[in-house]
């Protein structure tokens, strides 16, 4: 088969670069509740990716929702290595965006996002891509065999 | 983003490593959100305090904090913490779980938080001025400061809320601009306003939440006698189940004098209707059951006001409630220490009740206790309890909580 070979470009949120497997969903998501930073599950019941390990893949989701605690839901996920390798939004919301940047000032830790893209990024990647974030420029390079 | 001299040298270190560590995150927030500026703040308020929710990780920033020897530069409340600070032994919390939080509650009073440990600030010396910025989070909180006070803060999550109030700053954009508080979406609430009641208010929260998400409505239909305690619940509600960091009522709200202002002569972009048909649908919608047996009843979110407190002592005056089942009543020490020198203290621990302070049952391990069906009059309870208590939620009034507890059912 053929590779398939793409980037889209969009804003660098978080700086950094990281890659992995792609795990998509077209539902918004919310850390606080939705989602376990102790085992890197997704728990909220209501949502498509329930069940689905986070740890190590690239995140892409429309946009964040929820309480004004998520950010620290985020940084314990990071201090319990279950984060994400990168993430993708249409949109990044502060609560999210303040979690990654915290985890770079308190852990060292580089989770870089990325959105605002010139291309919908729930439906130009495909869960099990391989994906590319490069947070530094707004590009993320995707990979399908 | 432009610093003045004073935030530079605070970003490059010259005031302490704590006060650099904050402006980092506040200066980094800023940069990604387009913020031109810093506005110094007038008070902070902090979701930094229960274990529950903020786990090792929060243990070990509030420690980090405290250890640099920094202390809030504003004055800073404390949201609730992770269970009764008092009385936890008695409400069976694990020694493991209750040491993490004193960890919590030591380092929080290192840095000079006050130890107001609620969600409801405001009615305890929070109290900031139409126009003032501050930098809270509880969301809750947000929404009432921006609405009822004209305060003007954005929903700051958790961290950024202890470096607004030890740099004294935060990044001025979103809401502390005058064109993002305009009121974009009218709700026109169509119910006699004589017949409105306390149970409606959180259901009209609710209502709004889910149809506006994070956009700004204008009320039309509140009654000019609303009180603090119904716009307290009706907000919380709002931001529960949406993102509502602001609303405004012609006539009531601050910013509001009437509906032109609220709309800084723009045009509204949606409407919707809110009729006696919605408003029981969405009391239905709260619900994730109708009838049957409760075995827990909880009320207090956001904390209750004394007010509030006078009213479950009268409606429990001289009855008992039933065994096997469970009325806790969550608010803070000031507000317990006026229903003792009042009488409402003892009329309700002598029913069987209990009230619990410093906490609630969101934010402590309250699924420990494996309650099955949970009873509430917090718009904002009913809709976190499913995931946060494990519970099943009946949403009533407080005469019908009360009368849950004493019958241990709801038909």
């Amino acid at each position: 088969m053929r590779e398939i070979k793409l980037t889209i470009k969009g804003r660098g949120v978080i700086r950094g670069v990281a890659e992995g497997l792609a795990l998509v969903s077209g539902q918004n998501l919310s850390l606080w509740g939705g989602f376990n930073p102790k085992t890197g599950l997704i728990i909220d019941r209501r949502h498509e990716l329930y069940g689905q390990q986070v740890r190590g893949n690239v995140l892409v989701f429309p946009y964040g929702k929820g309480s004004t605690t998520g950010a620290i839901v985020f940084l314990e996920a990071v201090k319990c290595g279950n984060a994400p390798a990168a993430i993708v939004n249409i949109k990044t919301e502060p609560i999210l965006a303040s979690g990654a940047l915290m985890a770079q000032i308190f852990y060292r830790k580089s989770i870089p996002i990325v959105d605002k893209l010139d291309r919908n990024p729930v439906e130009v990647i495909r869960t099990n891509d391989y994906v590319r974030v490069n947070g530094d420029k707004g590009l993320v390079e995707i990979r399908r065999v | 983003m432009y610093l003045t001299k004073q935030e530079e040298r605070m970003l490059a270190g010259d005031f302490g490593e704590s006060v650099m560590l904050a402006m980092k995150i506040l200066a980094g927030v800023g940069d990604i959100y387009g913020a031109e500026e810093m506005t110094k703040i007038a008070s902070a308020h902090t979701v930094m305090t229960p274990y529950r929710d903020i786990m090792d990780a929060g243990v070990e920033i509030c420690e980090k904090f405290a250890e640099l020897g920094t202390k809030y530069s504003v004055p800073t409340t404390l949201d609730p913490a992770g269970m009764d600070l008092q009385r936890w032994r008695e409400f069976r919390i694990p020694e493991d779980y209750a040491e993490r939080q004193m960890r919590i509650v030591r380092a929080q009073g290192k840095l000079g938080g006050i130890p107001v440990w609620t969600c409801t600030p405001y009615l305890h010396g929070n109290t900031p001025l139409l126009g003032q910025h501050v930098g809270w989070s509880e969301s809750s909180a947000v929404v009432f400061a921006n609405s009822v006070m004209g305060a003007r803060t954005n929903r700051l999550t958790a961290v950024v809320d202890m470096a607004a109030g030890i740099a004294g700053r935060v990044p001025k954009f979103g809401l502390h601009l005058d064109e993002n508080r305009r009121g974009e979406v009218l709700i026109k609430i169509e119910v006699k306003p004589k017949t409105l009641k306390d149970i409606d208010y959180p259901a009209i929260g609710y209502f709004i939440g889910k149809h506006v998400a994070d956009k700004i409505p204008i009320l039309m239909g509140i009654p000019p006698d609303v009180t603090i305690d119904q716009l307290k619940n009706m907000g919380a509600a709002a931001a529960a189940s949406g993102s509502v960091a602001l609303y405004h009522i012609p006539g009531v709200t601050p910013e509001a004098e009437n509906l032109g202002k609220a709309l800084q002569k723009e045009n509204w972009k949606e409407t919707l209707e809110l009729g006696l048909r919605e408003l029981r649908e969405t009391k239905e919608e709260m619900c994730i059951t109708i009838a049957g047996e409760v075995d827990f009843v909880a009320v207090g979110c956001p904390h209750y006001s004394i007010r509030e407190l006078a009213k479950v002592a009268t409606l429990l005056k001289g009855k008992k409630i039933r065994r096997g089942t469970e009325f806790w009543i969550y608010t803070t020490k000031h507000v317990e220490m006026l229903a003792k020198r009042m009488g409402y203290f003892d009329i309700i621990e002598s029913s069987g009740a209990h009230v619990l302070t410093e906490t609630c049952m969101l934010v402590s391990p309250t699924d420990i206790y494996g309650f099955e069906t949970m009873m509430t009059d917090s718009g904002k309870c009913a809709h976190y309890a499913p995931t946060l208590c494990k519970t099943e939620v009946i949403y009533g009034s407080i005469e019908e909580c009360v009368k849950a507890t004493i019958k241990g059912s709801v038909q």
